[in-house]
């Protein structure tokens, strides 16, 4: 399907690389630099559709899983339901820093995970919600007209690792519906996932939007359009990890006296693996725009410093929880949050201020952080 | 969040006294005086500083600051200023215009901050800036002494959430609202807050009491159509422009109309201009003789210009990454700045002098001071 969609453009580009290849490369084999329309179209047929793919299967796992527990109530229907939790975390900790196209259409972000939530708005949503006990709103697609907050990750996270009213425990009603709660906003988180997916493809999704640019196009009038909003997007994923992760929890354990700071999936013990997606997920669109072959030849240190700083984000996500949990705010601790930050901003200012250019991708001051 | 703040304001003074300030007289220039405008920017080596620049191309003064600034609100009598830090701001910066007495930082109570903008009173004594109340989630209008202490002395509601720009009406009595509809935090930096909820609104309160006279805001179809700034022309009509923030596909129009006895009315052009600036306007400026509109649309490298009578599109400028937009000094002039280091004047029959200040990145908005 891709070879009959490809513009003509690109086609043109596949084709000298692919006679560079027939002719032979240089000795030193230069990595190969990317056309604007190539960029797009690698992001979006090797990092985005596969990821949208993903996340359709995990989530639909997790609707059968909680509807299993519902069922049974045993402790392992309850284990599988939280792995297909985690699974879904993960998979959206890939996609949640892409902000355009399906994803950025009906509240469909928040509907999947609500978050920020400083107030707590959630838990007293969801107190409501079970409260009432009105029996409409657990029928197949009622909760999509609800508010976002009860419908997603976040509240389905309050009530899959309630470990004082595990879930499918109880016989009475109130148990039977809050059973019946969750499998409805896994139903609905479900659906959601379904219809970014479906508004990537096919003949109006959006990835033929974005690969056919034009004056007849609305949305994108070039490649240099396009380019730019898949950019955005990485830099918005960098900008993500660091202010829903990194700076709170700096801010408060440096804070005197220290205070607590309540993270993202904290509840389900998934705050690193949810960043720790979205750094794995920041690597490889970074890898599939291929901006690497950008370095100027001038900063060769370029390419040592970024793979340094990648692999020591993705080592130190992995200490994060741990540090957390066992040592908070010791110097290891901190140590660790601060490389971070400077390992995220590193990455973003090269990328900002050396590769987009050098690539012919404009990233306005204003454009990129406007307000 | 006290000792953050500490840390902002004892940064801010650092840096002063370790940099000291770059300015020059605007008397040292040969010839008429030139027009002066101010901006927050980001310079060549990643530090931020407001800049008073002339229209001659001169940098007259520079003074630095630890984050990142947004808005002006200028006292025109007194020839002073101040810049707020952007949202979730935590210090503003006071300066006077001349550079006649230092700079002074004053910073929002622990549980508030900035929204980036604010505005004097009509007799310079007080500033009103907007702000979150980040325990309510509710914005505020908080007021500071402008006689020398910038003391806060007191704070009434915004009306609505996520208080952008406002702006006093030209009774002197009347603070007209943007309010955004989204909030943030803090702890989180950026990040919007109760978007799929917002109810952006204009609010108009009376300066005096701090009573409500008038509200209005956007259909609930649109109701992720974020109003943030505003203009006001001479006979009274209200101008604002917005950001949208659901999918592009969906960008409604971006300009409109309120009055405080008018709802809002959405400017329909025959060609939607929603999509096409981007869903999103970074200022809003009314020309020396209010007949010119200027927004501006740094998505799409583009400021629009409207007639303020009939709402049609007099003219455009392609601009890369413009936002700030003001007044320039002739009737019909607009300046605009870029996050390319651009300072462009230009009236309305095309005439421009672009002065470039390389390495500069301004920021959103431009104020003639």
């Amino acid at each position: 399907m891709i070879s009959v969609l490809l513009p003509r453009v690109l086609r043109a580009v596949s084709l000298a690389t692919a006679m560079l290849a027939v002719v032979g490369a240089p000795a030193e084999a230069l990595p190969v630099r990317k056309t604007h329309a190539t960029m797009v179209l690698d992001a979006i047929d090797t990092f985005l559709l596969p990821r949208f793919e993903t996340l359709t299967e995990t989530t639909g796992t997790l609707a059968t899983a909680v509807e299993a527990v519902c069922k049974t109530g045993d402790e392992a229907s309850r284990k599988a339901a939280r792995a297909a939790f985690a699974d879904t975390v993960r998979a959206w900790g890939a996609l949640d820093f892409i902000r355009f196209g399906p994803s950025a259409r009906a509240h469909r972000l928040e509907r999947i995970f609500f978050w920020p939530d400083p107030r707590g708005f959630t838990s007293r949503q969801l107190n409501a919600l079970l409260a009432a006990r009105k029996p409409e709103l657990i029928a197949p697609g009622a909760l999509a007209s609800q508010s976002v907050a009860v419908q997603g990750l976040t509240p389905l996270e309050i009530l899959l690792f309630d470990e004082k009213m595990p879930l499918g425990s109880g016989a009475d009603e109130a148990a039977r519906y809050r059973c019946a709660m969750a499998g409805a906003m896994a139903a609905n988180i479900h659906a959601v996932a379904g219809e970014i997916q479906a508004g990537w493809i096919g003949e109006d999704g959006f990835r033929i939007k974005m690969l056919t640019p034009g004056s007849d196009n609305p949305l994108y009038k070039d490649a240099s359009e396009t380019v730019r909003e898949v950019l955005k997007a990485f830099v918005a994923g960098i900008e993500l990890g660091r202010d829903r992760f990194i700076l709170p929890e700096l801010t408060a354990v440096t804070a005197t006296p220290p205070r607590r700071v309540r993270l993202a999936f904290e509840t389900s013990g998934l705050t690193g693996a949810y960043l720790k997606s979205s750094l794995v997920a920041l690597k490889e669109l970074y890898e599939a725009i291929g901006l690497d072959a950008y370095v100027p030849p001038d900063k060769p240190w370029m390419t040592s410093f970024l793979s340094t700083s990648w692999n020591s984000l993705l080592a130190d996500v992995e200490r994060l929880d741990g540090l957390r949990a066992d040592e908070r705010g010791s110097e290891a601790h901190l140590h660790a949050l601060r490389k971070m930050r400077f390992d995220l901003s590193g990455i973003r200012q090269i990328v900002v201020k050396e590769l987009a250019p050098a690539a012919d991708i404009v990233m306005g001051f204003n454009e990129l952080d406007g307000d | 969040m006290v000792i953050d703040r500490r840390q902002f304001l004892v940064g801010s003074l650092v840096t002063l006294a370790a940099a000291g300030e770059a300015w020059a007289s605007s008397e040292d220039l040969a010839g008429a005086a030139p027009c002066l405008y101010a901006s927050g920017a980001r310079l060549a080596d990643g530090t931020y500083a407001v800049l008073v620049v002339g229209d001659d191309g001169r940098i007259l003064r520079e003074i630095p600051m630890s984050a990142r600034g947004h808005d002006i609100a200028v006292d025109r009598v007194a020839r002073r200023a101040v810049i707020f830090a952007r949202r979730p701001g935590l210090f503003a910066l006071a300066f006077d215009v001349a550079g006649r007495r230092a700079p002074e930082v004053f910073v929002p109570p622990p549980d508030r901050h900035f929204y980036g903008h604010g505005v004097f009173s009509g007799d310079g004594r007080l500033v009103y800036a907007t702000e979150h109340d980040v325990d309510t989630g509710e914005g505020v209008i908080g007021i500071y002494d402008a006689t020398g202490s910038w003391r806060r002395v007191g704070e009434f509601p915004s009306y609505g959430v996520g208080p952008h720009e406002a702006i006093l009406l030209s009774d002197g009595r009347t603070l007209a609202v943007a309010n955004g509809g989204f909030g943030n935090d803090p702890a989180t930096g950026r990040e919007s807050i109760g978007v799929a909820d917002m109810q952006p609104n204009v609010a108009f309160v009376d300066l005096s009491t701090g009573a409500l006279k008038a509200r209005h805001g956007v259909p609930a179809a649109i109701n992720l159509l974020s109003l943030r700034h505003l203009a006001e022309t001479p006979s009274g009509d209200i101008w604002f422009g917005a950001q949208w923030l659901g999918g592009l596909e969906d960008a409604p129009a971006l300009l409109g109309r309120v009055g405080l006895e008018r709802p809002i009315a959405m400017l329909e052009t025959a060609d939607p201009m929603g999509i096409a600036l981007k869903g999103y306007i970074g200022a809003v400026a009314v020309s020396g003789d209010g007949r010119l509109l200027a927004a501006s649309a740094p998505l799409a490298g583009r400021i629009v210009c409207l007639d303020t009578e009939t709402g049609r599109i007099a003219h455009e400028i392609a601009i890369k990454d413009s936002s700030g937009i003001t007044v320039g000094g002739g009737a019909g002039e607009f300046a605009m700045s870029t996050g390319e280091g651009v300072v462009r004047v230009e009236d309305r029959d095309g005439r421009a002098s672009v002065r470039e200040f390389p390495g500069t990145e301004f920021d959103n908005h431009l104020r003639r001071v």
